[in-house]
């Protein structure tokens, strides 16, 4: 039930209302809105002076030179789509798996779900980079895989393998430091499952394998295509990736603004593209929760 | 009938039934955490290795003589030119608090105007924000250089502060808790006479707590991590923040400045790590409810 204003109330309340938004409106356009316009046009023109930006229409010149004379781009998008391929499911797979893991009751878990979640918060930029680019990769890899598997056992079973294990572990870190979200999506989806199923199901004797698959899965399929979509996003946001390295460079080393916003368009409107595929692919698994 | 396995341990009267699944999960979990948290610990204990154990083949994970040189080395033998290393963290703290402390007060104004007052073209704005939020910040960073550029506010440490205040992310993190609060509460203080600052400062600001403290989380990692925008904004060595700072020291001399690199990290994990412990209880409610990033 709304109450009925009368004009002289309902107007000062605008302005406030508008008073109040206004700082924040006014940085949106600023820093947001107005950049996303602005790098759209520069895909189709050429400027001419950068100094009080006039600028001659170019039409679909710079997509052409991406694809005709930028050696890397083409190279880099699809080494960063290999990756996408093994990373996304990857961190879905572990993400469910842990989320499942603290969702039982045992002491300290709130402790667990705080360092499964830490990455995130160091994840960010320069320390991630820092941690897993160079130090940590290499050393403490190296300890730990002496600790979990002895020198005699390594010779005995030759390099191959030894270098297996360790790229192995050094995976899972990786993808242990990528998936501190989407533990907390899964987990809050886990305690949304009615337990009256678990219990139904019980008493039916089904296994804790089965109301895995018949029970847990299919009602998580609606926060997977979520986190999936997220994944994804974040993904394509990162700026560890290799093609936005390469987008950044053409844009503040070489100056060439125009084929720069042309790139990461591309880039973006190829994430979108992939979002509507994942919608498309999941919707016939997604259960509809009945209330 | 499916038999449980497990065995029985007695303290005195107290008798535990401990089953053998849940000692293989506690011990996988126990295993997952560890390699979570490995980084980290290595980190905590380079900083503290002198030099021979941080160059040390094959390397070791924990410090074995912990010492204080490293930091030492990083406060006075990297500021031989002309900027103290204290002037880096000073920089990033200034920056830090000051985007923190403006984001959460223009945000959760703006949030609060949008969902509670009548305002004309709110429609329209809640359809920009949307669209704001899909585009990816690398799409940006030219035009906001431009923008940056015309203001005149290259080399500045507004540079570093104002493109980061309005952000659809922080917006919408607020905005979902003030959908919830009751109409009754806000109609109660203004029959009381409460202006609508008043009404703001005295009961929203208070309600939406919480998501406001996991904003200050994100936003100030995210300020306190960024070692993109001050590259390209600041000229100036003196305004320099953390983590350039950082990236100059570790290309400079590489096997020298080791250990001022290590305790460099150091010094910029911490304040993440602690401003994350005091805040995660809330942090993580708020990332499962509202359900996004």
């Amino acid at each position: 039930m709304k109450k009925q204003k009368h004009g002289a109330a309902k107007r000062r309340e605008a302005i406030t209302g508008l008073l109040f938004v206004s700082p924040w409106i006014i940085g949106l356009c600023a820093f947001f809105a107005f950049p996303i316009f602005r790098s759209l046009q520069l895909c189709f023109v050429n400027v001419v002076n950068m100094t009080d930006y006039s600028v001659e229409w170019a039409g679909l010149d710079h997509f052409k030179e991406i694809f005709e004379t930028d050696t890397w781009y083409i190279k880099h998008f699809l080494t960063s789509m290999k990756e996408m391929l093994l990373q996304i499911p990857l961190t879905n797979i572990f993400a469910i798996f842990i989320a499942i893991l603290i969702n039982k009751k045992f002491p300290g878990r709130t402790v667990y779900r705080t360092i499964f979640f830490l990455p995130v918060i160091l994840g960010a930029g320069f320390v991630m980079s820092q941690l897993l680019g160079q130090g940590v990769q290499g050393e403490a890899m190296e300890t730990v895989r002496s600790v979990l598997l002895p020198t005699q056992i390594r010779i005995y079973l030759g390099p191959k393998v030894t270098t297996f294990f360790t790229d192995f572990l050094s995976l899972i870190t990786s993808i242990l430091w990528k998936c501190g979200v989407q533990i907390i999506i899964y987990l809050s989806g886990l305690q949304s499952v009615s337990p009256s199923l678990y219990e139904a199901a019980r008493v039916d004797s089904a296994t804790e394998w089965e109301m895995f698959w018949l029970i847990t899965m299919p009602m998580l399929t609606p926060i997977m295509l979520l986190n999936l979509v997220y994944s994804l996003v974040d993904y394509f946001i990162n700026s560890d990736n290799l093609l936005f390295k390469h987008i950044q460079n053409t844009a503040f080393q070489l100056n060439q603004f125009e084929n720069s916003s042309a790139m990461s368009w591309l880039f973006f409107l190829w994430a979108i593209l992939l979002v509507l595929v994942i919608f498309a692919v999941m919707r016939p698994f997604v259960k509809k929760v009945k209330d | 009938m499916r038999v449980r396995q497990g065995f029985h341990i007695h303290f005195g009267k107290l008798s535990i039934r401990v089953s053998v699944s849940r000692i293989l999960v506690y011990l996988l979990v126990i295993l997952l955490v560890c390699f979570t948290s490995l980084p980290l610990i290595y980190v905590v204990s380079t900083a503290f290795k002198p030099l021979d154990e941080l160059l040390r083949f094959p390397p070791i994970f924990f410090v074995r003589k912990p010492t204080m040189d490293n930091f030492r080395d990083l406060l006075f033998a990297t500021s031989s030119s002309s900027v103290p290393f204290l002037r880096y963290v000073v920089n990033s703290i200034f920056v830090s608090v000051a985007t923190v402390l403006a984001t959460i007060i223009i945000s959760s104004i703006a949030a609060y105007s949008l969902v509670k007052l009548e305002l004309p073209f709110k429609n329209a704005i809640f359809n920009l924000i949307v669209a704001t939020l899909m585009f990816p910040a690398t799409l940006m960073t030219i035009p906001n250089y431009m923008v940056i550029n015309n203001l005149g506010l290259m080399d500045s440490y507004l540079a570093l502060i104002l493109p980061k205040i309005a952000g659809a992310f922080g917006f919408f993190f607020v905005k979902q808790f003030c959908d919830q609060l009751p109409d009754a509460f806000l109609e109660a203080a203004r029959l009381d006479g409460a202006n609508e600052w008043q009404v703001f400062t005295k009961i929203v600001f208070p309600f939406m707590k919480p998501a406001c403290s996991t904003l200050v989380v994100f936003t100030f990692v995210a300020s306190w991590n960024d070692a993109f925008s001050p590259i390209v904004y600041i000229t100036q060595d003196a305004m320099r923040t953390l983590p350039v700072a950082l990236q100059s020291i570790g290309t400079a001399g590489t096997l020298a400045r080791a250990g001022a690199m290590a305790a460099g990290t150091f010094i910029s994990v911490v304040p993440t790590v602690l401003i994350y412990t005091l805040m995660q209880r809330r942090v993580i409610e708020t990332m499962a409810y509202s359900g996004i990033k």
